[in-house]
């Protein structure tokens, strides 16, 4: 079964936001598709062509029923990234919500191994 | 140690080659995620909050010099630089590639390890006392049993989908250095009577967010019978237990809710069934076939060593680090002349249990010049040289200290359980490392620690427990506050053979208030303590939790 026939009124459905605590949230506010990207493990995001990016500065911003479809397309990417959900972000893409301080630690790395997160790679 | 045969190893290589084909199939597209989940988690490999996580076993923490160099390759290869012990005596690399899973496997099976059976409902690695077949007042080496143990479980068709992980361990003294009350099978090595060795059986202990000690089910099992009493107990689980409701899934619920008894009953029923079948008719091991097992722990070669040695007494004496070490990390053996030593994981501001890849070849090397080639991983992660000769014992802490492993902090404040927390773990609450690594930096200096004593301090980032936080003598457990990091102390647990679950103590506290709070009520321990010889888990027994309650929330409030 495709993702697309198991939610046909996604719009209407609340997202599952599945990790990182926060079980359940509408899709109001601003939004960045996150998933972890198959052959690596890394944190991805999703841009605006439809590919994935390390960059959370390069993620799309998506918002209400745009962010919904947005991620039917994310979850389809089954070739290229493990489990798409939706986080919050500001409007200058810095994690925000209940997430927060779990896809700021995403984004750069084990906070006790600065060498070794992805944050080392732009020193 | 127990050695593959033939059957071993075409089962273990059999197993890489299925996997392998399995991660190219899913990186070919042809099977989704859904589908190629429980295939690598039955492989071990987890996806956590920035990489892949690859859990290899090791059975009951026992490994050679051979094989501390393949994790070694593997982490430097492969890895960035460095392994993980974790509190199942188990390695974890963290940054492994899928594609790359495949090819860490073979290395693996070459060295006789394997990740199978580290994730998923089934009976998981089995563990000990890090000092077995050293420890002095051993009935017999637990390791044994636990050999048995993961021969019968290894792919055991009846207990592959189990309602729950399942966890075993031995342990073979009075004093209890495997937790074995906070597993959901306890296994205590004793004589009868008559001197026959056998087993007294707990079952039902465990953490995660219903924590319980576990119940004696049978004060003496003989020991030819093991294998069908476990049979028993795992049948009774796997028809009555939960699987409707994963948090109430683990045999600890279904103990307590057909209460001890009549659980009990249930298992005697059943027991009797494979009884009644007779010899050959049964599960249980043949007593050769057991002796066979026995075998591959026979003891080490051991010298005639002197229990005096000159050249460690000059040591001591000249040596004031090496003295601090011996005083804090080396423990009594069976065979006079020799010692165990523990290696502390803990140094100051690094994340406990973790390991370079520069490290598990220097500890290697020791372990083959001076340490009889064996090798030992703890449930508090830390590893252990069992067996050293006092007369080697400078030059192997020499060694290790060169090597940044010869920090003398075993048992106290700063030797810290920490489990990976929201630094990266998928189901993290908060982080726990940065916590430990406060804490130790708080009491940063090695005499005033020594002055305080014994003290287990456990870190979870979340209520399933990793980080043992419920048997810590302060426990720490983090807590999602709106999205801010929050700690809950609890007091007074013990994971030893006076097992108990520590007491929660008040609100939660922030991340600004943790460490004081933990220094507070270190204080008020010293202030209360009624000798230097008082432990801090002997002085809250002694008075309960109201005088340190008091002392952690005076300033707090
Ligand atoms: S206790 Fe929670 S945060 Fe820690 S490792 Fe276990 S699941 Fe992860």
């Amino acid at each position: 079964m495709s993702q697309t026939e198991a939610t046909p009124r996604a719009a209407e459905q609340p997202v599952k936001i599945s990790a990182g605590g926060v079980k359940k949230a509408k899709a109001a506010g601003t939004k960045v598709i996150t998933a972890n990207d198959l052959f690596s493990g890394a944190v991805v995001y999703w841009k605006a062509d439809g590919s994935w990016t390390e960059e959370l500065d390069e993620a799309q911003i998506l918002e209400g029923p745009a962010a919904l479809d947005a991620l039917q397309r994310a979850v389809a990417d089954e070739a290229n990234a493990v489990g798409p959900y939706l986080m919050d972000v500001e409007d200058d893409h810095a994690p925000a919500g209940r997430g927060r301080l779990r896809e700021t630690i995403r984004k750069a790395g084990p906070t006790i191994h600065p060498q070794f997160g992805r944050q080392a790679q732009r020193l | 140690m127990y050695r593959y045969d033939d059957i071993d190893r075409a089962m273990v290589a059999d197993r890489v080659a299925e996997f392998r084909r399995q991660v190219e199939r899913r990186i070919a597209g042809d099977l989704t995620e859904e589908e190629f989940k429980p295939l690598r988690l039955m492989n071990g490999l987890y996806l956590q909050l920035h990489a892949y996580m690859l859990r290899v076993a090791v059975p009951y923490g026992t490994l050679n010099p051979r094989q501390l160099r393949v994790l070694a390759t593997i982490a430097r290869d492969y890895d960035k630089g460095y392994a993980h012990v974790s509190t199942r005596q188990n390695f974890q690399f963290n940054w492994p590639k899928l594609k790359d899973v495949p090819d860490i496997l073979d290395l693996l099976a070459e060295a006789e390890m394997h990740a199978i059976q580290t994730s998923g409902n089934c009976i998981r690695n089995t563990t000990t006392d890090p000092f077995a077949g050293a420890a002095r007042d051993e009935v017999e080496d637990p390791r044994i049993t636990c050999e048995i143990i993961r021969q019968w479980s290894t792919f055991h068709p009846e207990f592959t989908f189990l309602p729950r992980k399942f966890k075993i361990a031995v342990s073979a003294t009075e004093h209890d250095r495997a937790a074995i009350a906070v597993h959901d099978i306890g296994l205590q090595i004793v004589r009868n009577a008559v001197g026959e060795p056998g087993y007294r059986v707990l079952v039902g202990g465990g953490q995660g967010r219903t924590p319980h000690i576990g119940q004696w089910i049978r004060e003496f099992l003989p020991q030819a019978e093991l294998l069908s009493y476990l049979e028993a107990i795992l049948r009774v689980y796997n028809v009555y237990g939960r699987r409707d409701n994963m948090y109430k899934a683990r045999i600890k619920v279904l103990v307590n809710e057909m209460g001890i008894d009549a659980f009990r009953d249930a298992v005697e029923d059943e027991f009797a069934h494979f009884r009644a079948m007779g010899p050959g008719g049964s599960v249980d091991l043949p007593a050769e076939e057991r002796a066979r097992i026995a075998g591959f722990f026979a003891p080490p070669a051991f010298e005639d060593a002197l229990a005096f040695s000159e050249s460690f007494d000059d040591a001591l004496a000249t040596d004031q680090r090496f003295a601090s070490w011996v005083r804090s990390n080396v423990h009594p053996h069976k065979v006079q002349g020799y010692v165990s030593a523990t290696i502390s994981l803990k140094p100051e501001g690094a994340p406990p249990g973790d390991i370079t890849d520069t490290q598990l070849e220097a500890v290697a090397d020791i372990a083959e010049a001076y340490a009889l080639s064996d090798i030992r991983t703890t449930h508090e992660q830390n590893m252990v040289l069992p067996h050293v000769k006092l007369d080697d014992l400078h030059a192997v802490w020499q060694g290790l200290d060169e090597a940044g492993l010869g920090t003398p902090n075993h048992g106290l404040i700063s030797d810290i359980i920490a489990c990976p927390g929201l630094d990266y773990c998928n189901l993290a609450n908060t982080r726990s490392i940065p916590v430990a690594n406060r804490i130790q930096e708080r009491f940063s200096d090695l005499e005033h620690q020594a002055m305080i004593g014994e003290l287990k301090i456990k870190i979870s980032g979340c209520i399933n427990a990793c980080g043992h936080h419920h048997v810590g003598h302060i426990g720490i457990l983090g807590v999602d506050k709106k999205g801010e990091e929050f700690y809950q102390l609890t007091l007074g647990g013990s994971a030893d053979e006076n097992a108990s679950i520590g007491e929660i103590v008040g609100r939660g506290l922030s991340t600004d208030e943790v460490v004081d709070a933990v220094e507070r009520v270190v204080e008020r321990y010293l202030e209360l303590r009624s000798s230097e010889s008082e432990r801090f888990i002997d002085t809250y027994r002694r008075l309960g939790a109201d005088p340190f309650k008091e002392a952690l929330y005076a300033e707090a409030l």
